[in-house]
């Protein structure tokens, strides 16, 4: 049976992701999340709805070293890891982070200390059992700092630069390493800027763009695809004409 | 978050406040942090205001199934379910509802609180006899069960009583065992009201029957119909192949529904069929959800919205009940495109159910001034003859009508005191009907 990791699964990206993938194939789901008790009801409506899947739930600490390196090693002794998707993420005000410290603190521990952590651990049983597709979810807000969320931005930019030299590291095996990196999606975590009128895309079109990418093996995916073109604007425009933009 | 909603009918608009709990906790801060009277919604698929109010708690967060008996069907699930994702996921493995009502975009909760009924009333009663318990907040922020064993006073109240009487949060209730996602459908002509009621009669082993009425029609063939009539097919397997969805993208600034449009319409309708009896195997989704193919379609009837009047006329008077309220509606000149008859079998326990043994009729007219003054007409013989009106799709009736009409509201009012739910719970159809 296929095995499938998922960390920070009861995010919407992830439970759409993990949809998709239930309905593919009888898969065994390691979900791995902060919060239990919703973890539960969601695995729980997963199994009604696909029988044939196996799902094992698991809680911890996403900082502890030590927790997420034994709980990894675990869960890959019970069946060779397929495929591991990170999907955690915090998104907090810009403005705030730049009066409280400690927020810019929490911001980078979630985005990008945390899934080094998991994507360590992960790597080095990737590299012993030789294959397996490792995934995480990045942004299009780490590809060139601005002001109206800089912090966010720079540790999705670590991700980035990591995810960079793991798919180096990896470059001569079979082993997949993919950054997704979606524009604003329509989850919990975007709630209060959907008034402003900004485009948002549906959890759902960005998990299918995820797991076809995944299945296709692209090393970054740009999901709506149209961020991919705007990025590239974004980051190649001079200095004088980004400084005057209000992005 | 502020928004402008409206039920089904698009009329009437309300500004609320919307407020999205995605856990218990929410829910629970929501509704007890208040001095606001607030009202729970899902998918706002009644037609009229009763799932409007000034604070609206949006349940559509809630979307879990909790747990699933495969020897029983019994299902369990968080009441911001819809009986699209049961349809979805169950049908494959041969469960389908017990009771259905046309569209598959309603919530649990919303079919719980409206006590839904659907094709198979006559003999299967309607949503609630197949629940076995639910789970509710109170205005107070507990949570309880109620059941036919326990709480039964809170649960006669809650089925049917458009969430007036708490948040449901899940329920626990039977889907029924099918083989089949076919449907074999019997089509007969009837050429007027009499020969309709008639065959109504006839086959009311049936296991479901509803008749399509063309209300343009008038004198001898005034309520002439094609009454539908149908049974799970035994043979065909389960997969339901997916039907084309087209959807009505803006509301329409110009109705094309319209006199003229609608006696085309209806015409066509009646004489496309040449054959008196007509049989043929269709699918489910075609069978019971025939509108949900056109995503909207309350968008046609433009800015101004719609109204849908359905009313029960008890048995012993329905002949001339149904025959009086065509007579009126035909001379009215206001035409109602879709018109629906269906028999209905005996009352249940809830104190608000709308269904009584007896005809019901459902009619669906463009909102103007004269469709108010039509409908105020049509009450008067509803009121007159011992019938009601459906809450689920009023936005309209007299406090006085409904009173006569729904005789258990005392009790229904007393549960609201002893639950909390007094200056908790309210929307803008309970303060017109004034209901305690």
């Amino acid at each position: 049976m296929r095995h499938i990791v998922v960390i920070g699964a009861t995010s919407a990206i992830a439970s759409a992701c993990i949809e998709i993938w239930a309905n593919q194939m009888p898969t065994k789901f390691s979900l791995i999340a902060r919060d239990s008790n919703k973890l539960q009801r969601m695995s729980k409506d997963f199994i009604i709805r696909f029988p044939l899947i196996e799902i094992s739930q698991y809680t911890l600490d996403f900082l502890n070293v030590e927790e997420v390196s034994s709980l990894i090693h675990k869960i890959s002794k019970v069946v060779p890891i397929e495929i591991a998707l990170l999907a955690q993420g915090y998104l907090p005000e810009q403005v705030d982070c730049e009066s409280d410290i400690e927020l810019c603190k929490k911001t980078i521990n979630i985005n990008a200390i945390s899934p080094v952590l998991f994507l360590e651990a992960l790597a080095q049983i990737m590299e012993n059992q030789k294959f397996g597709t490792l995934a995480v979810i990045g942004s299009v807000a780490g590809d060139r700092g601005r002001k109206s969320n800089y912090v966010y931005g720079a540790s999705k930019a670590l991700i980035a630069a990591y995810m960079g030299g793991l798919s180096h590291r990896f470059s001569k095996s079979k082993i997949n390493i993919i950054l997704i990196k979606p524009g604003p999606v329509e989850t919990p975590m975007t709630e209060r800027y959907r008034r402003s009128g900004l485009a948002m895309a549906s959890p759902k079109k960005v998990a299918k763009d995820i797991t076809k990418g995944i299945s296709i093996g692209n090393n970054i995916i740009y999901t709506p695809g149209k961020w991919r073109w705007v990025m590239l604007l974004i980051v190649h425009l001079p200095k004088f004409i980004f400084n005057r933009m209000r992005i | 978050m502020i928004k402008t909603i409206s039920g089904w009918g698009l009329y009437p608009k309300q500004k609320s406040i919307v407020k999205t709990p995605i856990n218990n906790d929410q829910i629970k801060d929501f509704t007890v942090n208040t001095r606001e009277l607030i009202l729970p919604r899902a998918m706002g698929r009644s037609y009229g205001d009763s799932s409007l109010s000034e604070h609206v708690i949006q349940m559509n967060k809630f979307r879990y199934f909790i747990n699933f008996d495969q020897n029983t069907g019994l299902l369990e699930c968080d009441s911001g379910v819809t009986i699209e994702q049961i349809v979805k996921y169950f049908l494959i493995r041969g469960w389908f509802l017990s009771v259905t009502p046309g569209t598959q975009y309603v919530s649990i909760g919303g079919a719980i609180a409206s006590d839904v009924h659907g094709k198979n009333h006559h003999v299967s009663g309607s949503f609630s006899n197949y629940l076995l318990d639910i789970k509710i907040l109170l205005g107070d922020g507990q949570i309880v069960n109620a059941s036919r064993d326990e709480n039964n006073d809170l649960f006669f109240a809650t089925c049917g009583g458009m969430g007036l009487t708490g948040i449901i949060l899940s329920a626990r209730f039977y889907l029924k065992r099918i083989s089949s996602s076919l449907i074999s459908q019997t089509t007969l002509k009837a050429k007027n009201l009499d020969e309709a009621l008639e065959l109504f009669e006839e086959n009311i082993l049936s296991h479901y029957s509803v008749a399509w009425l063309d209300c343009m029609a008038t004198g001898e063939s005034l309520g002439r119909s094609l009454i539908i009539l149908g049974e799970h097919a035994t043979n065909g397997d389960l997969y339901e192949k997916k039907s084309k969805i087209i959807s009505i993208p803006i509301t329409m600034p110009i109705s094309p529904i319209n006199n003229i449009t609608m006696r085309i319409f209806n015409e066509l309708h009646y004489q496309k069929q040449f054959r008196l009896t007509d049989k043929r195997v269709v699918s489910l989704q075609n069978f019971f959800y025939p509108l949900d193919k056109i995503k909207n379609w309350n968008r046609l009837y433009g800015t101004r919205g719609f109204v849908q009047y359905q009313c029960v006329i008890p048995k012993f008077y329905g002949r001339k009940g149904i025959k009086k309220i065509l007579e009126i509606v035909s001379n009215s000149g206001q035409g109602s495109f879709l018109t629906v008859l269906k028999v209905l079998g005996p009352e249940n326990e809830n104190y608000l159910s709308f269904p009584m043994e007896g005809y019901t009729l459902a009619l669906d007219f463009t909102w103007n001034i004269q469709v108010q003054k039509l409908l105020d007409n049509l009450d008067k013989v509803v009121s007159h003859f011992g019938g009601r009106l459906y809450l689920a799709k009023d936005s309209r009736m007299s406090h006085n009508f409904f009173k006569e009409g729904y005789k258990r509201l005392d009790q229904f009012e007393k549960v609201r005191e002893k639950y909390n739910a007094v200056n908790k719970f309210e929307s803008i159809q309970s303060r017109r009907l004034k209901i305690k």
